[in-house]
């Protein structure tokens, strides 16, 4: 039941997104769901490292946040597909996109884990702030997010996921 | 009668570039054997469907592959599957030996990014990155 609410719901959002261009459902469908799966493929990547059925190549964290990412990034694209978006595209809405800065004397770029319109999500184990430079860099972007929201998995504390504002700064 | 939802794709979700497969793997690695999704978001998502993605990437990237790669990978994928099959209880120990022909693709698309740095071939968007 609550699987077909939520389908109901990120499909009004997309509507919303198409018809209004009003982006805010969909990036607030987009946490939600980010959220879900982010907490489901942690719980499963930490039972198989437990159980000793995934041979890390680094650390155990680093481990398990790489399936996390992974599974996110593929269920999002997943997602946004059966919506009629194209998250590879140069739309909007991308799912692990480059986010160029043209500020610069060089072109550099970011690649957040999901971009809705002006919002940057990035799909984490560890905190993060305005001073990590990754966080930084993407509000350095072409695109200028309003917000990153940091999604955590809910296993790791009452501060899991939190969104940073844009800084204010001129460029 | 139920009319057809206007908003809905139909058309299944196939990975365009060497890193959406590699996404695609990350998450087949952590749902072996059966693949079902215990949340019910994605219903219909199982064995079958989930090595029809990853083949379906493997033919969609074919060309960056090249064919001595590209039957690799269909020969792997192909014993992951029947490994899989043949342990959807997860009991017998043949979802580990898949598991570890999963991570022997990532292997190859490992390679095959390698190799298009080094030629310095360009991705979708024009840029050096080994997709």
């Amino acid at each position: 039941m609550q699987a077909k609410f939520d389908d109901l719901r990120i499909q009004r959002a997309a509507v919303v997104a198409r018809v209004k261009g009003d982006y805010g459902p969909l990036q607030v469908e987009t946490l939600r769901f980010v959220q879900q799966r982010v907490d489901n493929a942690y719980d499963d990547g930490v039972a198989l490292l437990k159980a000793g059925r995934l041979i890390p190549r680094l650390s155990n964290q680093e481990a398990v946040g790489n399936y996390v990412d992974r599974e996110v990034r593929r269920d999002l694209r997943v997602r946004y597909s059966q919506l009629g978006i194209d998250p590879s595209g140069k739309g909007p809405v991308r799912v692990n996109r480059r986010e160029y800065d043209s500020s610069g004397t060089n072109l550099t770029y970011r690649r957040p884990d999901a971009r809705v319109n002006d919002v940057a999500f990035d799909v984490s184990l560890t905190q993060k702030t305005l001073g990590t430079p990754q966080i930084r860099g993407f509000f350095n972007t072409d695109f200028q997010p309003r917000r990153v929201i940091i999604i955590r998995p809910r296993q790791l504390g009452a501060d899991h996921t939190y969104v940073i504002p844009h800084p204010e700064t001129k460029r | 009668m139920t009319r057809p939802n206007p908003y809905f794709n139909p058309k299944p979700y196939i990975p365009a570039s060497l890193s959406e497969i590699n996404d695609q793997l990350g998450s087949m690695i952590l749902h072996a054997p059966t693949f079902i999704d215990r949340t019910l978001v994605f219903p219909d998502r199982n064995i079958h469907s989930e090595f029809d993605t990853l083949v379906g990437g493997f033919d969609v990237v074919r060309k960056k592959l090249g064919e001595e790669r590209y039957s690799l990978l269909i020969d792997l994928a192909a014993r992951a599957k029947a490994f899989f099959a043949a342990d959807q209880d997860d009991t017998n120990g043949k979802t580990d030996e898949g598991r570890v022909l999963l991570v022997e693709i990532e292997e190859v698309l490992r390679d095959a990014r390698r190799s298009r740095v080094k030629a310095k071939l360009p991705d979708d968007d024009g840029d050096i990155s080994g997709d």
